[in-house]
């Protein structure tokens, strides 16, 4: 069975339809990439599959656990980054480490990773309402891939962050994928960015799944130098 | 600059409906409801208290004066008196509580000799206090003031222009004593009075403080969680929502408890403060004249029930506050509008029946006013207190069931609200409805 396997995914919020039927799967240590224009149903989707949002039809299985059903078994099998998630200013990095350790149940080794994954030196002993954006997404990538969790699920990942700090956190989570065989999904609106980090990719747009494959083929397929290209004819096609 | 600044600030303040709302439109509707339907509690209580205003008079000097004259004065004066057959101070006191006297006047041995030489004479008054309601100990001090009136005319009567001028000023001194749950209290009742209020205003007080506390702090935790971003990894960990909710209860009841520790030992040292001062007063003007005890508030402490009753409302309040100040914060957009919808929405629970108890019954109030109390949780808080103060016990435990009852339906609407997608979905500010983002 697939880690991940999603089908027919329909959100709809009051009278906007959101998602209109997302289906797509995802191997194991494979990064698989949603990418799309804002509003596309990214978000959506991963929350959907992080067990914060229901769908209101179809279903997701992921590690063999429905979404709907045992969204308790689902959330033991994964680890959530948020779009721009927060952190918790009075605690150090150090500290929120361990909180995350702590409330995962993993042994308190994995603290000392997450701090190596990071990579942010003394800094972890300082609350985290001093830190910068870019710190704050790495004490957050951190403390999803320490976890290594069986799949981990990230809503942008470098957005918002400068070269640095976006080269950093690239670099963890293919490592992630490579090393713990762990199956990563990840959304991004930078085409060029998911075109670098993904196995495979999906273009979302109007709650649709509009194209699906390998960059390579995609690309192939669409005779296109880049993802950019391969989503802009997609949109005139639309 | 200044008013170009100023308009701008004005204008950006009022727009934000709930400031405009919470801060300006509430306190115009609520103060004066609470105005109107106070003054409509005590002038009801009043009136009622008048009519049937039964002045008992033990007459221990038996001249013609004090047994023909005085009588008439005070029949004058719209009195209705029962005559009270005693000859001893204390077997008159006993008297007026066994015939449940709410005001007695015992006219001591002598009294008519000192009078028509123009001495200053004593007399002694028994109040019996049944409610701690700010109209019954109006009504205490009103009669006091009758009685000094009478007494003045009695004297003018009597002396004509031919005595001390000081002497008609006041032509007696008031030595009370004060029947309050089956307790003598000897205490001049302005002192009582004042003993009540800060009982009457105080605990309630207290219980507000925490309970309004609560909801804030509350609302903040999960407003907080929304603000900086946390609440969807807070969500997604490995633990069922209904421990987080727990943990987000317990949370607030250990800042709030640390908040009412703090508060306690500050209002502590104030009331230690206002008695000292008020103890000092009393000695001047009253105890040098009368050699009376002093009062304390341990002196109207009243049954070893009172405080588990006290504490339990007020952590039922508590616990009530916290729900609404959870689900305020599911509903709030962000920190500052939760905190602003606290205000508007515990503001028009906790302040009308907190300031319509305080002067006046729950009884004395018109049907549809009453109604409408009971409706309100909180009411139920200052019942239990009241209740508890005067040592009615069973309305007391009525009131903290009834508060249980409202506590147990916020708890499992703030637990629906918290198990659903609605946490994340539903963001209210005052001003406006967003739909959740793709």
């Amino acid at each position: 069975m697939k880690p991940v396997m999603a089908s027919g995914l329909i959100k709809r919020f009051g009278s906007s339809d959101v998602l209109r039927g997302v289906s797509f799967e995802v191997e194991r240590s494979e990064i698989f990439g949603l990418i799309g224009p804002n509003g596309a149903g990214k978000t959506t989707t991963l929350r959907i599959l992080a067990t914060i949002l229901r769908p209101d039809a179809g279903d997701a299985v992921i590690m063999g656990h429905s979404v709907r059903d045992e969204p308790d078994e689902v959330r033991r099998n994964i680890a959530y980054l948020p779009e721009d998630a927060g952190v918790y200013r009075h605690l150090t990095g150090l500290e929120f480490l361990s909180f995350i350790a702590g409330v995962h149940g993993v042994d308190r080794r994995c603290v000392e990773e997450g701090a190596e994954i990071a990579g942010l030196g003394e800094a972890l002993r300082k609350p985290m309402g001093s830190y910068s954006k870019g710190m704050r997404r790495r004490i957050m990538i951190a403390a999803i891939l320490m976890l290594r969790p069986r799949v981990a699920i990230l809503d942008e990942p470098t957005s918002g962050l400068d070269v640095i700090h976006a080269v950093h956190v690239r670099e963890r989570i293919r490592r992630f994928a490579r090393e713990s065989g762990g199956t990563v999904i990840v959304s991004s609106h930078n085409m060029l960015e998911i075109e670098y980090l993904c196995d495979r990719i999906a273009f979302i747009n109007g709650g649709r799944i509009i194209a699906e494959g390998r960059p390579e083929e995609l690309k192939s397929e669409y005779r296109a130098e880049n993802l950019e290209e391969v989503f802009a004819k997609l949109m005139e096609a639309v | 600059m200044l008013r170009i600044l100023l308009r701008k600030e004005v204008k950006e303040l009022l727009m934000e409906r709930s400031i405009l709302f919470g801060a300006i439109i509430i306190p115009l509707i609520i103060f004066p409801l609470m105005g109107a339907l106070t003054g409509l509690g005590m002038s009801a209580a009043m009136e009622r208290a008048e009519a049937g205003l039964a002045i008992g008079i033990a007459d221990l000097d038996r001249t013609s004066l004090t047994s023909i004259e005085l009588p008439r004065l005070l029949e004058e004066k719209g009195l209705r008196l029962i005559r009270v057959e005693c000859s001893l101070e204390e077997e008159c006191v006993e008297a007026a509580a066994k015939q449940d006297l709410g005001v007695m006047m015992i006219i001591p041995s002598g009294f008519t000799r000192n009078f028509t030489s123009g001495v200053h004479s004593r007399i002694t008054t028994v109040y019996s206090i049944r409610s701690a309601a700010i109209s019954e100990i109006s009504m205490s001090q009103r009669f006091s003031l009758i009685l000094l009136e009478s007494f003045k005319s009695l004297a003018e009567r009597v002396h004509g222009g031919g005595v001390d001028p000081r002497f008609f000023e006041k032509p007696i001194s008031e030595s009370s004593v004060v029947l309050y749950l089956g307790r003598v209290l000897r205490a001049p009742v302005s002192a009582v009075a004042a003993t009540f209020l800060t009982t009457l205003f105080g605990l309630p007080l207290v219980a507000v403080m925490v309970a309004s506390y609560a909801s804030t702090v509350s609302a903040t935790s999960i407003a907080l969680e929304k603000e900086s971003k946390t609440l969807e990894l807070l969500l997604t960990i490995p633990a069922r929502r209904i421990t987080i909710l727990l943990s987000k209860l317990l949370g607030t009841f250990v800042i709030v408890l640390l908040s009412t520790i703090s508060f306690l030992v500050g209002f502590g040292i104030y009331g230690l403060m206002i008695a000292g001062s008020m103890m000092a007063q009393i000695s001047v003007e009253e105890i040098a004249a009368e050699p009376q005890v002093s009062l304390t508030l341990l002196d109207l402490w009243p049954s070893p029930a009172f405080l588990p009753i006290l504490v339990s409302s007020i952590f039922i309040a508590m616990v009530m506050m916290t729900c609404i100040g959870l689900l305020i914060g599911v509903l709030g957009s962000d920190v500052r509008s939760a905190q602003q919808l606290v205000g508007a929405v515990t503001f028009p629970l906790i302040m009308p029946p907190f300031f319509i108890l305080i002067f006046t019954p729950i009884e004395s109030l018109p049907m549809g006013v009453k109604i409408g109390l009971l409706l309100d949780p909180f009411t139920h808080l200052f019942l239990a207190i009241h209740g508890g103060f005067a040592g009615d016990i069973a309305s007391a435990i009525t009131s903290i069931m009834v508060m249980l009852g409202f506590a147990v339906m916020l708890l499992l609407l703030s637990s629906w609200l918290f198990m659903g997608e609605r946490l994340i979905t539903t963001r209210i500010t005052l001003a406006r409805r967003r739909a959740s983002e793709a």
